[in-house]
């Protein structure tokens, strides 16, 4: 419980201090949302200052993120200059769509890459341990860029998915059936792709973690003493792999809202990366930062549930604990 | 000084040294020397044999060059390792070599007092008694002196002068060889003594029946 | 030693490739930024060995596309002449390694015929050569900020090691801070938030600069565990006996150990890093027109049309997949090498 509470306030302190370094790169930059303006010459520059002190684009940097951090507790997260509205509320569909999108893609990788890699573990050197290393290989290779453009390639040559967004139009014409197909049909590119861009590191590490432990002096007396195959492995090699691979997890889970952005722009499906690319490009600071300051809060707790799972899990660590 | 005494006093050649700056400990580094117990973790194992015997004479800029390799191969031959092993890698060495080149390096800079901590624990019984004939060798050779750290009482007894008896961080006992183990004065003395007299007669017990 | 072999292997193709990326205005048959206004979206030239008559050729040749009269954007080959691949040819005007201009090519064929290796985009500019100089950039761009990275990282993460206790503990903080942030979108804001007037090779520095701050913190944390261990190992206490200086433990028995790491780690982010450079291009956040780049090369894949008729765009893929594999294989096998020797 102490552990628990120690680890919180270690993540909360992580999260000021990303928020600051947030502000600080954001603060690197010298052009600010209202360069665009300034190159219309009909606008005129006092006009562009009063702006940008009306949102207070002009007080120095610690009142600006200080103002940032009440705005916060208040649960507005700043103001989006853009779409003039608080940009929690703009955050928040857009981090549901991602966390659909991303949430389905993790769980598929994981359920496909923890029997893969222990299959392969099992079996090193053989022809499917063989196979499987080169096609993770490829994968890695071929980045998530080139495989969202090949599967929109096919999607589109096929004519069998829908491509772009996350519903067609005249959506809420369809039944719930309906519905759900759509979304189904539009959700396989995105998803697919960012599946297939997690799959080989995931598998790799899988394998990696379950042949180091395969090779440990207690897994073979344990053979000597005849323990089947089977047992062997979910007995005793899982349970023992299972300190670093919760510490993956824990990664996965971290990544959840950042790692889609390249597929969600391309795809075009309306989840965080396409509003962060968009903000960037007019400079929108706040929702930037909004969505940087999001994705650390996941990453921070998903680490955070690793530590406290492998706490739960390990007993090694739970005597660690005791003896402090 | 690699670690600061707690308390009490350390005395050399005359001198308390346990507090000492930076330029008596420079002074004195040359003079005492140490060879640990754990021969793999005290030699580096990506260097080379000659690497590993010249490092010291490097540090403190005693020779150079092919004067530091000659040098170097002398130790060799004194230890008794071959010198055409000077290239090997210390990992290749077995444990008997490993503390050889850990003698080794330890004379190099021709110290006149050697901390041998533990040196021959971890050795099979021949080697101990190669090694240790070695270090009486050296001994002679080099007028030497050694503070020896053993658990193995009968190593002690054979080649001691003088003996101190630690029990939990403290010395309970010292004096000369017939002393200490001849008329031990300490509980713990006694009994280590005690546990040394119970082997020996059971293995001469071994050796006078099994020899008839 | 199989693992050395596959070192080797691995190293010459990537050799290999970076020679011809570096040597991008020989290799390449034509100038990057040259517009051929006739042919635009025109498919790859065809190789041909057997010449219509049924004769085996050794050399091969090329017809040249002509625009079929009724389609759009569709090219047929005229059969009328045959254009031999020609070797070390003169052509367009270049600069080695930009520094000595040259006209040799690698190979071409006898005007009026272009050989367009990987088909032209909109513009009829040969896409073959935009790869290979827009290589340049990218592969650049990944090695240079792969350099920062390691710099920084083994420089404070040596320094967190060796030294140790408040300074180990707030350069630890510092890297969790580093690697808890989400360094894509961290890239992104900021790139998007520097002025729009910069010139091509300030972007392209203040790009790199980025790119490598922000990866400093994986590699320090090996570094300073690798330090770590070492610091207290008994040889180094030992050498430290022998009156050894901080300098001198450093550079004799505690960074020889993080060679091995450093190069894997190297081998592993110059891919990572070719492809945020490549990712930001893509979006535009790079290095603008006309200068080539893998990812802007790319982007004209977002257009409908031209991701589903013109295959060939996808070029600059392979080759950023074949530097990637390529990087990989060097990254596997020294890793393999540095668990068979540490056992």
């Amino acid at each position: 419980m102490k552990y628990l509470f120690r680890r919180t306030v270690h993540g909360i302190l992580l999260l000021i201090g990303a928020s600051i370094l947030c502000f600080l790169f954001s603060d690197l930059a010298p052009g600010s949302f209202f360069d665009e303006m300034k190159l219309n010459p009909q606008i005129s520059s006092s006009t562009i200052a009063a702006l940008r002190a009306q949102y207070g684009l002009d007080r120095p940097l610690p009142v600006r993120y200080g103002s940032w951090v009440r705005s916060a507790f208040r649960g507005e997260f700043g103001y989006s200059f853009a779409y003039n509205t608080s940009v929690r509320s703009l955050l928040v569909l857009r981090v549901r769509n991602t966390l659909f999108l991303t949430s389905l893609a993790t769980i598929l990788a994981w359920l496909i890459a923890v029997p893969l890699g222990v299959w392969m573990a099992s079996h090193p050197g053989k022809w499917v341990d063989r196979i499987c290393m080169g096609a993770t290989s490829l994968l890695i290779s071929l980045s998530e860029l080139v495989l969202v453009l090949g599967l929109l390639y096919f999607a589109v040559r096929t004519h069998a998915l829908p491509v772009g967004g996350m519903a067609s139009t005249g959506f809420d014409r369809l039944s719930v059936l309906a519905k759900v197909w759509d979304l189904t049909a539009h959700l396989i590119v995105p998803a697919a792709a960012l599946t297939l861009a997690s799959l080989p590191i995931l598998v790799r590490h899988v394998r990696a973690c379950l042949v180091e432990i395969l090779g440990t002096p207690f897994i073979e007396s344990a053979r000597a003493h005849g323990v089947g195959r089977a047992r062997l492995l979910f007995r005793h090699a899982l349970p023992a792999a299972a300190n670093p691979l919760i510490s993956l997890f824990g990664l996965s889970l971290g990544g959840l809202l950042s790692g889609s952005l390249l597929v969600e722009v391309i795809t075009g499906w309306p989840g965080l990366g396409p509003l962060l690319l968009e903000s960037s490009m007019s400079r929108d600071l706040y929702v930037v930062v909004g969505i940087v300051m999001a994705s650390t809060v996941f990453m921070i707790c998903g680490n955070l549930l690793a530590d406290v799972m492998l706490v739960a899990v390990d007993p090694r660590l739970r005597a660690d604990l005791r003896a402090e | 000084m690699l670690e600061r005494p707690d308390s009490g006093e350390i005395w050399f050649e005359g001198q308390s040294i346990s507090l000492g700056n930076s330029l008596q400990v420079a002074g004195l580094r040359p003079k005492i020397q140490l060879v640990f117990q754990d021969s793999a973790g005290a030699l580096n194992p990506r260097f080379s044999a000659a690497e590993i015997i010249a490092e010291p004479l490097e540090i403190q800029r005693r020779e150079t060059g092919a004067r530091l390799r000659e040098r170097a191969l002398e130790l060799m031959e004194e230890v008794g390792l071959p010198p055409d092993w000077a290239n090997r890698r210390s990992l290749e060495f077995s444990g008997g070599q490993r503390q050889r080149l850990a003698i080794a390096r330890a004379i190099a800079l021709k110290p006149a007092f050697l901390i041998l901590d533990e040196s021959l624990s971890g050795l099979d019984l021949s080697t101990q008694a190669q090694i240790l004939n070695l270090l009486l060798d050296l001994q002679s050779a080099h007028s030497l002196t050694y503070l020896l750290i053993s658990h193995d009482l009968t190593l002690v007894g054979q080649i001691a002068d003088f003996v101190a008896v630690m029990h939990q961080g403290r010395i309970v006992e010292c004096g000369s060889r017939q002393q200490v183990l001849g008329s031990p004065q300490h509980a713990h003395t006694r009994k280590l003594v005690e546990s040394v007299r119970v082997v020996e007669s059971a293995f001469r017990a071994a050796q006078g029946g099994g020899g008839r | 030693m199989m693992a050395r072999h596959k070192i080797l292997a691995a190293v010459v193709l990537l050799v290999t490739l970076h020679l011809a990326i570096l040597f991008a205005g020989f290799v390449a048959p034509a100038d990057p930024v040259v517009q051929n206004r006739d042919f635009p979206f025109a498919p790859p030239t065809r190789l041909h060995f057997v010449d219509l008559r049924g004769h085996l050729h050794l050399r091969p040749f090329v017809y040249q596309w002509t625009p079929r009269p009724d389609a759009f954007n569709e090219y047929e080959e005229s059969r009328d002449r045959e254009y031999p691949l020609q070797f070390f040819v003169s052509g367009a005007a270049y600069r080695v390694a930009g520094l000595v201009p040259s006209r040799v090519h690698l190979f071409g064929v006898d005007a009026p015929a272009q050989i367009f290796l990987a088909g032209t985009d909109s513009y009829g500019r040969d896409q073959f050569s935009r790869i290979l100089s827009g290589g340049q950039i990218s592969v650049a761009a990944g090695i240079l900020a792969t350099l920062i990275s390691l710099v920084l990282g083994t420089l404070i993460g040596g320094v967190a090691g060796f030294w140790g206790k408040w300074i180990d503990e707030s350069a630890m903080r510092f890297a969790e801070l580093f690697m808890v942030l989400p360094w894509l979108y961290v890239l992104f804001g900021v790139r998007a938030f520097l002025p729009l007037h910069l010139s091509s090779v300030q972007t392209f520095l203040l790009l790199i600069a980025v790119i490598g701050t922000i990866g400093w913190a994986r590699p320090a944390r090996l570094i300073r565990g690798i330090v770590l261990s070492a610091k207290n190992q008994n040889y180094v206490a030992a050498s430290r006996g022998f009156g050894a200086s901080n300098v001198y433990l450093l550079r004799r028995h505690v960074l020889p150990q993080t060679y091995g790491v450093l190069l894997t780690q190297a081998a592993l982010l110059v891919p990572q890093y070719v492809l945020a450079e490549v990712t930001l291009s893509f979006f535009g956040l790079g290095l603008s027109e006309p200068t080539p780049s893998w990812g802007g090369l790319l982007a004209t894949l977002q257009q409908y049309n031209v991701l589903v008729s013109y295959w060939w765009m996808f070029a600059p893929a392979v080759a950023l997949a074949v530097v990637s594999l390529g990087y990989l294989s060097v990254a596997n096998a020294f890793h393999e090498r540095l668990q068979s020797s540490s056992s």
